[in-house]
């Protein structure tokens, strides 16, 4: 165990892009080590929160030996992971999300808002290190990105970047190191 | 008065063929090229070489095999 702060680093594969001759998509997953300066770097993180929500059934049945119903068993039936953060920094992509929008031309154009068909999907590469500059996580997750308010801590930010961790995807994979 | 235009070469018949696959992927994180796939996914253009090798591995199948 030890004392954590993390330094959140991320990069974003977005579905359509073509890398290395690849089209990214669901089944599609950049090597991040070789194909880093492909990836779009995503703004500093200042906060990064994981939220994890389980929706599960409870099985109650009469305690042993008594009348009174409790938990006999729990099933899980959904995951909802999300994946939010607090960034510094905004890009054509992130206003594409505020203002729901379709795709911008870059790096500057005109917009329709709320024209978005489909929410952007991609792979959220994330690469965390301790203030000791260790690297404690790293690793690829299918998302899909909104910008939404958030609470980190006591702090609301109003528009902060969330990635919702498309959970089935065989692909998704974090390596944690430097923790025992 | 000579040309300076040589001839157009034949191409030889010895020249290997370079040929690709298209393949079909058993198994969940095999890389081809640079990217990783996932088990399900079909793949185009894939080096033969590559395939054959990847094949006897079981991480994928062979679906049919083109020149390049």
């Amino acid at each position: 165990m030890k004392d954590l702060i993390l330094g959140v680093h991320i990069w974003f594969a977005r579905d359509g892009a073509t890398i290395d001759g690849d089209v990214v998509d669901a089944a599609t997953l950049p090597d991040f080590a070789t194909t880093e300066d492909e990836w779009l770097k995503l703004p500093s993180v200042e906060g990064f929160e994981v939220r994890l929500n389980k929706q599960v059934v409870k099985r109650r049945a009469p305690v042993s030996g008594g009348g009174r119903f409790g938990v006999r068993k729990t099933i899980p039936i959904s995951t909802e992971l999300t994946y939010a953060f607090d960034v510094q920094e905004w890009s054509k992509m992130l206003f594409e999300l505020l203002f729901g929008a379709d795709a911008i031309a870059s790096p500057a154009g005109t917009f329709v808002p709320g024209t978005m068909a489909e929410p952007i999907g991609g792979w959220l590469y994330l690469d965390a290190f301790s203030h000791e500059d260790q690297r404690i996580v790293a690793g690829a997750v299918r998302v899909e990105l909104t910008v939404d308010a958030f609470k980190f801590g006591e702090n609301l930010n109003a528009h902060a970047l969330l990635a919702e961790v498309i959970v089935g995807n065989e692909l998704n994979e974090h390596t944690l190191t430097n923790l025992t | 008065m000579k040309s300076d235009t040589n001839p157009p070469k034949e191409a030889s018949k010895d020249a290997p063929v370079k040929q690709v696959a298209r393949v079909k992927i058993l198994e969940s994180g095999t890389m081809i090229r640079r990217c990783l796939r996932a088990a399900g996914a079909i793949v185009d253009a894939v080096p033969l070489s590559d395939a054959e090798y990847k094949q006897k591995e079981g991480k994928l199948t062979i679906l049919s095999v083109s020149d390049a």
